[in-house]
């Protein structure tokens, strides 16, 4: 394009602003295309992080398994000593609450939040054993109870037992 | 020539070339993103799946896990509670013992040894059972488990756990050690074998050390020789009744009658019992280096009797010496009865309390 014409267009008032408008229309819509793309991906990366950790907590829990080896109640200390097994192949299983029902009245017992573990470690590895032990007050002897555990990851873990 | 006319169309325009490429960079970058977030998804749906399956399948392992455990228990000590198991893994897949447990439903008291796991007489690192597989806890291998307060005559619970979280009751012997009990509560509390009864010639090879000859295996114990010096072995199993532990002391001995073709006058001859070390030497050479032979409820353990001297402190204070038949020419060939003399300890006593008799073979002296 040579100076003249360049000049020319500059001169020409009605073709510079639709050109600037063009441009400022273009940029704009660029813009905001990008912001809707970011926004968009961002969401999406979001979404798939939330989605792959709920998966991963849901996979860990589901991979939990407690077994209940022993539970011994002591009428004379009033408390109950109950001996776990970590018989499923997740590392780290941390409990954190008990509860013990009446099996026929369904009434609750005791709410224990948290639970402290014999020993300074707080968790079960894959085959470890452990125990804690309960206040509950005095048990009506030969009634049926259920201890129920709640892992940290939100498994649910029950045992009953008669006083 | 369709097609060549429409693409030199659509570039001779620059406004729709333009908005073409526009629109497939907005549809790639959409189907880019939705298909990053399908794939993700799809992702983590197989983990998930993966998880469940190997979920189940421990579930199914567990379910066909089935061990057999078939066995006896005794208390040779107060707080003390001995297990004999035979554990057999009936089921298809391999179980693995973690944990035993006893609990005395007398006394409300219960203890576990979660060192069962690790046995190095089965040499194995855990005790790992594959299907079909038995694994024999037998006296001398027993698995102590400490209970407080258990003695003698209380009723216990026992059970193994396994890795994967079952319980395994122990079930006892029923058919033969009642039958057994029965029959020793008639006659005492020992039982004999009478297929372990061998005798061995005894060998002098320096001063001072005696030696069984041809040990483990000896020689058939129903016909013996006159005139050498010999010892008896003889295996002998705890069936109290009571199930407690026994004892046997110095006292202890072979004791054979024999006619030596004169009724009215028969010749006794006396073998005490000895310690014999696992390569056949005679070890109790003095009534100091003599050790009391405990035999656990249910055990089996191996006496033999050697020395025509009492091995005792308190009894002959005599040191070790051989023994033999020694009859004269004309008092054999003969024949012999023998009897096993017991004396000892039964259940927690420090002082003797325990004595039986068992009249078990005869034997001929040529």
């Amino acid at each position: 394009m040579s100076l003249r014409k360049v000049w020319k267009l500059l001169r020409e008032r009605r073709a510079v602003s639709v050109a600037i408008s063009n441009v400022i229309l273009a940029g704009a819509v660029i813009v905001v295309g990008f912001v809707v793309l970011f926004w968009g991906q961002s969401q999406s990366t979001a979404y798939n992080n939330a989605y792959s950790q709920t998966m991963s907590s849901d996979i860990a829990s589901l991979q939990e398994k407690l077994t209940f080896e022993n539970v011994f109640y002591n009428s004379t200390a009033k408390n109950l000593k109950v001996y776990l097994l970590n018989s499923g192949t997740q590392n780290n299983v941390t409990i954190k609450a008990v509860s013990v029902k009446n099996v026929i009245t369904g009434t609750y017992l005791v709410w224990s939040s948290p639970v402290t573990l014999s020993g300074s470690k707080q968790y079960l590895d894959r085959a470890q054993e452990g125990y804690f032990v309960l206040f509950v007050g005095s048990l009506a002897t030969g009634t049926r109870y259920s201890v129920i555990i709640t892992t940290g990851r939100g498994s649910s873990f029950e045992s009953t037992y008669v006083a | 020539m369709w097609l060549r006319k429409s693409v030199e169309k659509l570039t001779g325009s620059s406004r729709g070339f333009s908005s073409v490429i526009g629109t497939i960079f907005m549809v790639l970058l959409v189907v880019t993103s939705i298909a990053g977030v399908f794939l993700s998804t799809l992702y983590q749906n197989t983990l998930y799946n993966y998880a469940v399956r190997g979920q189940n399948q421990q579930e199914l392992d567990a379910r066909n896990e089935n061990v057999v455990a078939n066995g006896n228990y005794s208390v040779p000590s107060p707080g003390k509670v001995s297990v004999i198991a035979n554990l057999t893994n009936a089921g298809p897949v391999t179980a693995q013992i973690v944990n035993l447990w006893v609990f005395d439903t007398s006394k409300q008291t219960y203890g576990f040894n979660n060192s069962v796991g690790n046995k190095p007489w089965a040499n194995l690192t855990w005790t790992t059972l594959k299907a079909g597989q038995v694994l024999k806890f037998t006296s001398g291998n027993a698995t102590k488990v400490t209970v407080p307060s258990a003695v003698s005559g209380d009723s216990f619970n026992i059970w193994f756990v396994t890795a994967r979280g079952n319980t395994v009751p122990l079930t006892k012997s029923q058919s033969t050690t009642v039958i057994n009990a029965q029959t020793s509560q008639g006659i005492g509390s020992i039982a004999m074998d009478f297929n372990s009864f061998v005798y061995y010639d005894v060998s002098n090879p320096s001063s001072n050390k005696y030696r069984l000859s041809g040990w483990p295996a000896g020689l058939s114990g129903y016909v013996l020789p006159n005139g050498v010096n010999i010892a008896f072995r003889v295996n002998v199993t705890n069936f109290d009744p009571q199930k407690r532990s026994l004892t046997f002391n110095a006292l202890s001995a072979v004791w054979v009658i024999a006619q030596a073709n004169n009724p009215q006058q028969p010749l006794s001859t006396w073998w005490q019992i000895v310690n014999v070390n696992g390569t056949g030497w005679i070890t109790s050479l003095t009534p100091t280096t003599f050790s009391n032979v405990p035999l656990t409820y249910g055990g089996t353990t191996t006496l033999y009797f050697a020395s025509s001297q009492v091995l005792s402190s308190s009894y002959s204070k005599n040191d070790f010496a051989m023994q033999q038949f020694g009859f004269a020419s004309n008092q054999h060939p003969t024949l012999g009865v023998v009897n096993l003399v017991l004396f000892g300890t039964i259940g927690t006593s420090t002082t003797p309390n325990y004595g039986q008799n068992i009249p078990f073979v005869t034997v001929y002296i040529p």
